[in-house]
């Protein structure tokens, strides 16, 4: 089940900058910065009461994150969705007739996450997270 | 002062499709759909836990801003809104730290008193802050 928004992905060209940005907004400083070598990208985790805004820098063009600036530009790239049992929820979302991406959970930056195909959500990418 | 993330925007073509898909995945229904002029939109909105909301925004017309946007991009997320206190000194002090405003001055909207922040100044990401109605101060 669905328990609580967990945090957008922000797809950046420049991680630096946006730091800067979001720093300046928000006033606090970010929880978290990250090297993702398996998913070509550079992350910064601010929180805001509760909700975290991940900010998401490629380190590679063919990655997916870089794939999607290179279409679309910078900009929010994904919703994910906190979950009790990601496995289960995986298999819950299935059933509902929503096409999986990740059949099972695997490691992510949160925990184990699993994303859903935006070809059957209205274009939106889902993730869903099992917080460790 | 940013005090947390209210909703997030989601640009749709077809509302009751939706409204039907985000019952499916968040297991209720939408707290209200109703029509937001503001925004030259159709608006569903649906709870997420206790504390932030998906906003689901049907373009009523095709110059309104959801209606471009889908037409530039199609649908997916559109924007992200921030709750603050005081929405017109708030945004006088994004002005201050450099970013580009939409709105110079709060106006109605869904939630409460709203403006929207330039993405031309906060990199590709729109961002609405919302005073809200039943916000005690």
């Amino acid at each position: 089940m669905i328990k609580a928004l967990n945090h957008l992905g922000i797809a950046v060209k420049n991680l630096d900058d946006s730091l800067a940005l979001y720093e300046s907004m928000l006033g606090v400083k970010p929880l978290s910065i990250e090297e993702v070598p398996h998913l070509k990208m550079r992350a910064a985790l601010f929180e805001v009461s509760g909700v975290h805004l991940e900010l998401l820098q490629p380190t590679a063009p063919d990655g997916d994150i870089g794939r999607f600036i290179e279409s679309r530009g910078q900009g929010l790239h994904h919703i994910c969705f906190e979950v009790d049992d990601i496995d289960a929820d995986l298999t819950a979302m299935a059933e509902k007739g929503i096409e999986l991406i990740d059949k099972k959970g695997r490691e992510g930056l949160l925990g184990k996450i699993g994303f859903l195909n935006p070809k059957s959500t209205n274009d939106v990418l889902i993730e869903l997270v099992e917080t460790r | 002062m940013i005090k947390k993330l209210h909703h997030v925007g989601i640009a749709v073509n077809n509302l009751a499709e939706s409204v039907a898909l985000y019952q499916r995945l968040l297991g209720r229904k939408p707290l209200y759909v109703r029509e937001a002029p503001c925004q030259q939109a159709r608006a569903a909105v649906f709870e997420v836990g206790d504390e932030t909301q998906i906003e689901l925004l049907e373009s009523s017309g095709p110059e309104s801003a959801i209606g471009k946007f889908i037409k530039n991009r199609g649908q997916g997320p559109h924007h992200i809104c921030f709750e603050v206190d005081g929405m017109d000194e708030e945004l006088k002090e994004m002005a201050g730290r450099g970013i580009d405003l939409i709105d110079q001055q709060g106006r109605a909207g869904l939630a409460g008193q709203i403006g929207f922040l330039n993405p031309g100044s906060t990199q590709g990401v729109l961002i609405q802050l919302v005073q809200c109605e039943n916000s005690e101060k």
